[in-house]
């Protein structure tokens, strides 16, 4: 296969029998490049499960709020319309994630918990939009299930027998990454280069020109996660950190004890949060 | 926080979030200490999940300490190295 075949399939996926009907349903909305936030609202507004689902995902431990937001309308206002386009595709493809890829969502969710923490350490304006590009870094990984499920399934064994990192993998089998694959359908989906190029670049940091410290803290974060064992990325051991990122984040040691420390809590209640009841 | 069902919930225990019915209003508030009576009425209004305070049981640190070498096996740069040993002493101190 290559990367030109993958992304004409991927084109496509709203037309795809597997592709869930909740996700759909929200493309259809959030494809219109001039969506207003109103707009968003009533429409979660008008569906039950999907109001049920942002309010938990904005009250859990993920975002740590103070207070209870109670409504839809409070949750945008607070949040902004990037971040809560950004939460519906994540709270629309945790089912998919759950199914197809189990420890997917709860490496999601912790990468999502230590970028919020570094992005508030860094005193970015919107903690939470950097948050949602790394709740959804690996959408990639759901795009190639939905779409090519043999395929990815056979490659995903293959990191175990072969010992390698899953990207590699999928560059040699596809001719395209599972950041590439997510960078591409953000962009389709019509969202801010905020979040697209961190999910784009999120294997290589380097590249990112507009958003240098958010693609920074996406790949660290993965990479937290990773290394603290939390779920499952398809990935068995640890992808290195690139050196441009690190120099960009500028760390000491004692900062990253820090994040570990401080996330412990939130991870472990969010596991509780989204475990049982879905 | 640990999350238990119902009818492990047992008087004494401290609710470390609020419960809230269907209609998304708060029934208890976080803080409450649960008592027998509290415990009985929940369970008739169907409340199946809380959330009380306390810490879920670590895995054996051994184990945890394996996993994390075998994860870090291919890393040779000396920044996922200084991640590693910050997350070493982080499991450390979990276990103190």
């Amino acid at each position: 296969m290559n990367a030109q075949v993958v992304l004409e399939k991927i084109e496509k996926i709203e037309n795809l029998p597997t592709i869930p009907s909740i996700l759909r349903k929200i493309l259809g909305i959030i494809e219109d490049p001039k969506v207003s936030l109103q707009k968003i609202s009533d429409f979660v507004a008008s569906d039950p499960t999907l109001t049920a689902r942002i309010l938990k995902m904005v009250n859990s431990p993920v975002y740590g709020f103070p207070g209870r937001i109670s409504s839809v309308s409070h949750a945008m206002v607070i949040l902004g319309l990037n971040a809560v386009k950004g939460l519906l595709i994540g709270v629309s493809v945790f089912e998919v994630m759950k199914k197809n890829m189990v420890g997917l969502w709860e490496h999601s969710l912790s990468s999502a918990i230590y970028a919020r923490i570094i992005a508030t350490r860094k005193n970015l304006s919107s903690p939470e939009e950097t948050s949602v590009a790394a709740l959804l870094h690996d959408i990639g990984k759901v795009i190639l299930l939905i779409t090519f499920k043999e395929d990815y399934e056979k490659i995903i064994q293959s990191v175990k027998d072969k010992e390698g990192l899953l990207y590699e993998l999928e560059k040699e089998y596809f001719g395209i990454t599972h950041a590439e694959v997510g960078g591409f359908v953000a962009k389709k989906w019509n969202f801010p280069l905020k979040l697209t190029e961190p999910i784009m670049n999120h294997h290589r940091p380097q590249l990112s020109k507009n958003f240098e410290l958010e693609t920074a803290i996406v790949h660290i974060s993965n990479i937290l996660s990773l290394s603290r064992g939390v779920g499952y990325s398809g990935d068995i051991f640890v992808n290195p950190v690139n050196a441009s990122a690190w120099n960009v984040l500028d760390f000491k040691y004692e900062d990253i004890k820090d994040i570990f420390r401080e996330a412990e809590d939130p991870i472990t209640s969010s596991q509780e949060i989204f475990g049982i009841d879905e | 926080m640990i999350k238990i069902s119902i009818d492990k919930a047992k008087p004494g225990m401290k609710l470390a979030q609020e419960i809230i019915n269907e209609a998304g209003m708060i029934i208890v508030p976080a803080g409450v200490e649960l008592t027998h009576s509290l415990i009985d009425k929940l369970a008739r209004m169907n409340i199946d999940v809380l959330y009380v305070e306390g810490k879920k049981e670590l895995p054996p640190k051994e184990e945890v300490l394996n996993a994390l070498e075998e994860r870090f096996k291919k890393i040779n740069d000396p920044q996922t190295l200084l991640i590693k040993q910050a997350l070493k002493e982080h499991f450390e101190e979990m276990y103190q």
